[in-house]
């Protein structure tokens, strides 16, 4: 065999090899970024799906409803109900002080368990607060688009994860 | 004595004027970004929803797109490696992997950071944390594989071909935010109806990419032409330094 074979064989080998690892990692992406594996649940996929889900550790993301934010700092106790503006509720209960951003009306994904069916329960073992991509001047409150963008970003593709 | 001597030879034909260009505009360069923080600290308002934590921005998207860039220009050199068989673009290649890899380890640690205190949490594995960890992943497996490998017109292929694949997982980083529900947030700068940042936070923003950008360019050619003189080196004394 010459060199310059021997080097051209050697070279579509490696060429295989970068083809057979790139097949590789976009094939998990896509199974593991695609719509089967969806970071959250919106709360009317977590209504639709809770005897699927019950028992599981799951996600789900909601707007934190506004006066339902019960919280009792001596024994860390917080509670509050997530919605998805359209009625579908999930009572949250979480033990541990809340996220500084977390408040009335904001985006939070909680990870947990849900406990109860009807109506939906969650213990939450892992709150976070979703916040949107808008920067502005403190008491710059004019024209802001927060609350609409941020329910844009939780709620998109509502109802892809059936 | 004689590899002495040919040291001495090499750093005065490594061409003194490259040398210093790389000096001037290195002292440019960090004087830019200097004042680019200075004003991140000082200058910018506060934020409205997040207050005073959300300034790590002007280090946190500014290292993230320096590393996109030196992705980019990893793909760029490895098209021009297998194009021209040139072992100086792999040299290059190697340079601009060691910033990405840099840069994005920093875009990684700052988001963390940054994390804990607004989002409530270090990690998690959404959609752009998880992206972005792999594209550290690959350019640390990058940096593996070229030296692991013997230097010669198969490390060119093979390193030149994985270098145009890391590429291909920017353009999802990017997307990753508005293809998937994540807890990251959406796009800030380039979006449709435009940005939705205060323009004073964003004309700083914008400076801090700019700089950061040029400064990962620079480590590269820093980093590219110290190897290329200890390749010269290399190939003068017999000694393997690189």
């Amino acid at each position: 065999m010459t060199n310059r074979s021997r080097n051209r064989k050697n070279s579509l080998k490696w060429w295989l090899g970068a083809a057979v690892i790139g097949a590789a990692i976009v094939a998990i992406l896509s199974v593991q970024l695609g719509n089967n594996a969806v970071y959250f649940y919106t709360p009317d996929e977590a209504v639709a799906k809770a005897a699927d889900l019950a028992g599981k550790t799951v996600r789900v993301g909601g707007m934190v409803t506004p006066g339902t934010v019960v919280w009792h700092a001596s024994d860390l106790d917080l509670k509050f109900t997530m919605s998805d503006l359209k009625g579908h509720e999930i009572a949250v209960q979480h033990h541990g002080a809340p996220p500084d951003m977390f408040k009335e009306g904001q985006g939070v994904v909680v990870e947990g368990m849900i406990v109860a069916a009807q109506p939906l329960q969650m213990n939450s073992r892992k709150l976070m607060v979703k916040h949107s991509e808008e920067y502005k001047k403190p008491g710059d409150h004019n024209q802001s688009i927060d609350k609409a963008l941020l329910e844009k970003s939780i709620f998109k593709d509502q109802g892809a994860a059936q | 004595m004689t590899q002495n001597t040919a040291q001495i030879n090499m750093t005065q034909n490594i061409s003194p004027k490259t040398s210093r260009n790389i000096t001037l505009s290195g002292i440019a360069l960090w004087a830019c970004l200097l004042a680019v923080w200075g004003a991140a600290i000082a200058v910018v308002p506060a934020d409205a929803n997040q207050g005073e934590v959300y300034r790590i921005i002007y280090l946190h998207v500014p290292s993230a797109i320096a590393a996109f860039s030196a992705s980019f220009f990893l793909a760029l050199a490895g098209a021009l490696a297998l194009w021209t068989r040139d072992e100086k673009f792999l040299t290059w290649q190697r340079a601009l992997a060691e910033a990405g890899l840099l840069m994005t380890v920093l875009a990684l640690v700052t988001g963390s950071i940054w994390g804990k205190p607004t989002w409530g949490t270090w990690w998690t594995w959404d959609a752009r944390l998880t992206t972005t960890f792999l594209l550290a992943i690959l350019l640390a497996s990058y940096l593996m594989l070229h030296s692991a490998l013997p230097s010669g017109r198969q490390r060119i292929a093979v390193c030149s071909g994985l270098g145009i694949l890391i590429f291909a997982d920017v353009p999802i980083i990017y997307k990753s935010v508005t293809w998937w529900r994540t807890l990251h947030q959406p796009p800030t700068i380039i979006r449709s109806g435009g940005s939705t940042m205060a323009p004073e936070m964003l004309a700083v923003l914008i400076a801090g990419i700019v700089t950061m950008v040029l400064m990962t360019l620079w480590l590269a050619w820093l980093r590219a032409d110290s190897l290329e003189l200890g390749r010269e080196l290399e190939s003068q004394t017999g000694a393997a330094l690189t």
